[in-house]
């Protein structure tokens, strides 16, 4: 390191290694860790967080789970980015002490052990709902205008932002409570929702 | 995902080009821009989301809609947002209150109407330096070149954030951004829906606040709201009454349709307010505005947005004088990408202040109808000079009345080693034009003439020019852990043109002049520690000093006269929000203001405590212990007779139908 100018008065002096020492140690903080593989999109990225947040506010009936280390099953019908943002998340953080597991779902595959169902916008939506109306699992889905066919939990895109509505009545009809914490955060909270 | 696609398309493009395809060149430019914008999404994902609260989560934008917007975390200059988390954690009860939320600003309540509000020094009532917007809309008096804040008002609840920059703003802002801007932005119709009720009460303050938000035929959303506030006399540090207490019922609507191409925002407010003032009858305030909003994506970050309003104020000030004034205000403003390297914004626009003023006895504005024309036209180019370089440079020219045409340019530069950190440096122009208090301002009324000549002991300020400062920024920016980021300002700035009031050289009395000049420099920094996830604490510290001296030669008496500004050395505020669970909540915010010298207010620290507890999920209750620290406590103005602020306890319900 060059020396500093020894014409420079004491306080002075003392004021440009105390620069110097700050620099020094802003410039040796570690930078976070870069999500490891492909870089996911900030929408995917949010609703992947969102998904994870929301196990948290919801209560599953008693024998959703086989056993007390049973991860969180998340089947996710949508595209590679947000099966990818799911499997960050999971790889990183517990629901609730339970792992998460991140499980791809296509129409006419069975939805047994599955607690929450995130369906994109665009994926043959109907008969993978219809299946999982009479479960206990968390149905997602994203954007859908309509109420008879959205689910549990529904994303809407406002100004820019990702909130979501509930639909209270179809959570009860699945065995499932809502906490009040995901009401009061909700955009709307529907009472009459689809059965 | 989005990297690999564009490496894909690349290596298609490159593929072609071996074939022969012609367009090669431009096609990768097109496609760097591509790839640019995916990286830009990545970096800004790097703290990871899933440590937010559901809160944080309805907050975060997904995309760039507005360029300057988006821009604005990242932008090279001292910026902080205020969110409506934040205002609503606070217990602020009025806008004011809120903005001392933001660490820059120094917030100084004079009496229980009155406020000094300022970022880097010169604060006093009539504080001239800092620019107000709501929703696009100038606050920004053209009479006394400052802010009424007796008269400006929203909901709380509907405000979706403040954003404050401070340093010279001109460029973007336009004149009398010169020591920093406050944009208020109300949330969009779509996010206010259902209906809520908002009510609180003090001893000495009571606020209610009705809201409903519905769905339009035709897909868009509405939103109307009603809202009174009321505020008692203050007790004076003598022991009587201040004779300032206040009322004001306000009104006012907002519509919002589309959210993908194009957005389209209609809004309005009505206001009247009674405000008491000792030994007249009372002040009285009347407005409302009108104010559209139309933007268009045109494409990758390009986007087109005009904004109109139409604006009347009255201000009915006994002994003072009536103010009739009408804005209408033009803005068109252009963003775009031209190539990979350069992303430019640039617009115009065009306000007429119809100004009707009705002179009282004591001094007037002259002459007393004066139609006042702004005409401006700006541009800034964001230049990336390599992948971690950015240069901006920008240039506005604005016209006025008074002055002609006057020049803000900007030079910045940002160094972005990483993700997590960002280095940058200003250097910019802005001035303050002058306002009518500046130059139309003439007292007595109706003077005594001695050979056809008018004795004004005051005489306007027929010969002021602008304010100017030229400033100059460094600051650091970084998040070196996901839950801990801070950032850091050091600024220079160099003034001149100061207004003094000094001899009239043409004529008895005194006038407004431009003698004074000075240097100012300081820090101010801020940081966010997300503890625990139901704990987080946040700091924020200003430490300034203002060196500023009148001219060789010349002498301000404006001293005596209030105009002189009023500064602490520092300030600091530290803030805990606490999750007691997930329905109750423990806030506490400490601030200190150092000492003010002219005249001499004692430093003070302040604790406002806040428990919130969440009943419902449709009603949350917040107990606010206001000033806990000192039975009272006094913030600005003369010991002769100046407002004290008393310990004070808060009740607040909010209902959601």
């Amino acid at each position: 390191m060059a020396p500093l100018n020894p014409r420079l008065p004491p306080p002075l002096l003392r004021a440009a290694w105390w620069m110097m020492l700050a620099l020094v140690l802003l410039a040796a903080l570690p930078a976070p860790a870069a999500p490891p593989g492909a870089p996911i999109g900030v929408e995917q990225a949010v609703k992947a967080a969102y998904l994870y947040k929301f196990l948290g506010y919801v209560q599953w009936p008693p024998g959703s789970f086989p056993g007390p280390d049973a991860p969180f099953v998340i089947g996710v019908a949508a595209g590679d980015a947000m099966v990818e943002a799911l499997e960050q998340v999971a790889s990183r953080h517990q629901a609730k002490g339970r792992r998460m597991q991140v499980r791809r779902v296509r129409p006419g595959d069975s939805l047994a052990d599955i607690h929450l169902l995130y369906i994109a916008r665009g994926e043959p939506q109907s008969s993978l709902l219809k299946l999982a109306r009479q479960r206990p699992i968390l149905t997602v889905t994203d954007g859908d205008e309509d109420p008879a066919t959205a689910g549990i939990i529904n994303f809407r895109v406002i100004d820019n932002r990702i909130r979501f509505d509930v639909a209270l009545d179809a959570a009860r009809s699945s065995g499932l409570t809502l906490s009040s914490r995901l009401l009061s955060v909700a955009q709307s909270v529907t009472e009459g929702g689809p059965q | 995902m989005a990297q690999h696609r564009c490496q894909a398309a690349a290596v298609t493009a490159v593929k072609e080009n071996r074939r022969g395809a012609a367009g090669y060149p431009a096609m990768l430019l097109l496609l760097f821009g591509a790839c640019m914008a995916a990286t830009e999404a990545r970096a800004a994902i790097a703290p990871d989301f899933a440590d937010l609260s559901l809160e944080q989560l309805a907050d975060i934008r997904i995309t760039s809609v507005s360029k300057k917007s988006e821009t604005l975390s990242e932008a090279p200059a001292s910026v902080f947002v205020i969110t409506a988390d934040d205002i609503r954690r606070s217990g602020a009860t009025t806008l004011p209150e809120a903005l001392r939320l933001a660490p820059q600003l120094q917030v100084a309540r004079v009496d229980a109407r009155n406020y000094a509000i300022t970022a880097r020094g010169f604060n006093n009532p009539f504080e001239n330096k800092l620019l107000v917007l709501i929703d696009g809309r100038t606050v920004y008096s053209p009479l006394f070149s400052g802010v009424y804040w007796d008269a400006q008002d929203v909901v709380l609840e509907d405000i979706d954030r403040i954003e404050v920059i401070s340093g010279a703003g001109g460029t973007l802002w336009g004149a009398n951004a010169v020591n920093g801007v406050i944009n208020i932005i109300t949330r969009p119709a779509g996010d206010t829906q259902g209906t809520l009720l908002d009510a609180g009460a003090s001893a000495r303050q009571k606020i209610g606040a009705l809201r409903h938000g519905g769905k339009l035929d035709g897909g868009g959303y509405y939103r109307v709201y009603g809202k009174h506030a009321e505020q008692d006399d203050t007790e004076l540090n003598t022991g009587g009454l201040g004779f300032d207490g206040w009322h004001r019922d306000q009104a006012g609507f907002r519509a919002d349709w589309g959210g993908g191409r194009d957005r389209l925002t209609l809004q309005g407010d009505a206001y009247n307010g009674s405000l008491r003032q000792p030994g007249t009858r009372d002040i009285r305030t009347a407005g409302a505005n009108i104010l559209g909003h139309a933007r268009r994506t045109l494409g990758n970050d390009s986007d087109l947005s005009l904004l109109a309003y139409i604006d009347h104020t009255e201000r009915d000030q006994p002994g003072a004088f009536v103010e009739y004034l009408d804005t209408i205000d033009l803005e068109l403003q252009r963003t775009m990408r031209v190539g990979a390297a350069h992303s430019l914004v640039w617009g115009a626009g065009y306000r007429l202040g119809l100004d009707r003023v009705r002179n009282d006895t004591n001094f007037a504005f002259l002459p007393g109808s004066l139609n006042m024309h702004w005409a401006d036209v700006f541009v800034q180019d964001d230049i990336a000079l390599n992948k971690e370089l950015k240069l901006t440079l920008g240039l506005r020219l604005e016209n006025n009345g008074y002055t002609g045409t006057e020049t803000m340019p900007t030079v910045r530069l940002a160094w972005k080693p990483a993700a997590n950190r960002l280095l940058w440096g200003s250097a910019s122009r802005a001035v303050r034009t002058p306002s009518r208090i500046d130059h139309d301002i003439y007292s007595p009324t109706n003077p005594s003439i001695v050979n056809g000549v008018p004795q004004y002991s005051l005489a306007g300020g027929p010969d002021f020019e602008s304010e100017v400062v030229n400033a100059y920024e460094i600051g650091y920016r970084a998040q070196p852990l996901p839950a801990l980021s801070y950032s850091v300002t050091a600024y220079y700035d160099e003034y001149d043109r100061l207004r003094t009031l000094g001899i009239n050289p043409n004529g008895p009395g005194l006038v407004f002049l431009n003698q004074a000049e000075g240097e100012t420099h300081g820090i101010e920094m801020w940081g966010n520690w997300q503890a625990t996830p139901a704990w987080r604490l946040s700091a924020g510290l200003v430490a300034q000093r203002l060196q500023l001296r009148v001219k060789p030669g010349d002498i301000d008496i404006s001293g005596a006269s209030a105009l002189a500004s009023n500064d602490p050395s520092h300030y600091w505020m530290l803030r805990s929000l606490y999750d007691i669970d997930e329905r109750r909540q423990l806030d506490l915010t400490l601030r200190r203001i150092g000492s003010l010298s002219m005249p001499p207010v004692p430093a003070y620290t302040s604790m406002d405590l806040r428990f919130g507890w969440r009943i419902t999920p449709s009603l949350e209750l917040s107990l606010i212990g206001q000033n806990l620290l000192d039975s009272s406590h006094v913030e600005f103005g003369s010991p002769a007779a100046r407002s004290e602020f008393e310990r004070a306890l808060f009740l607040k319900a909010v209902w959601r139908l």
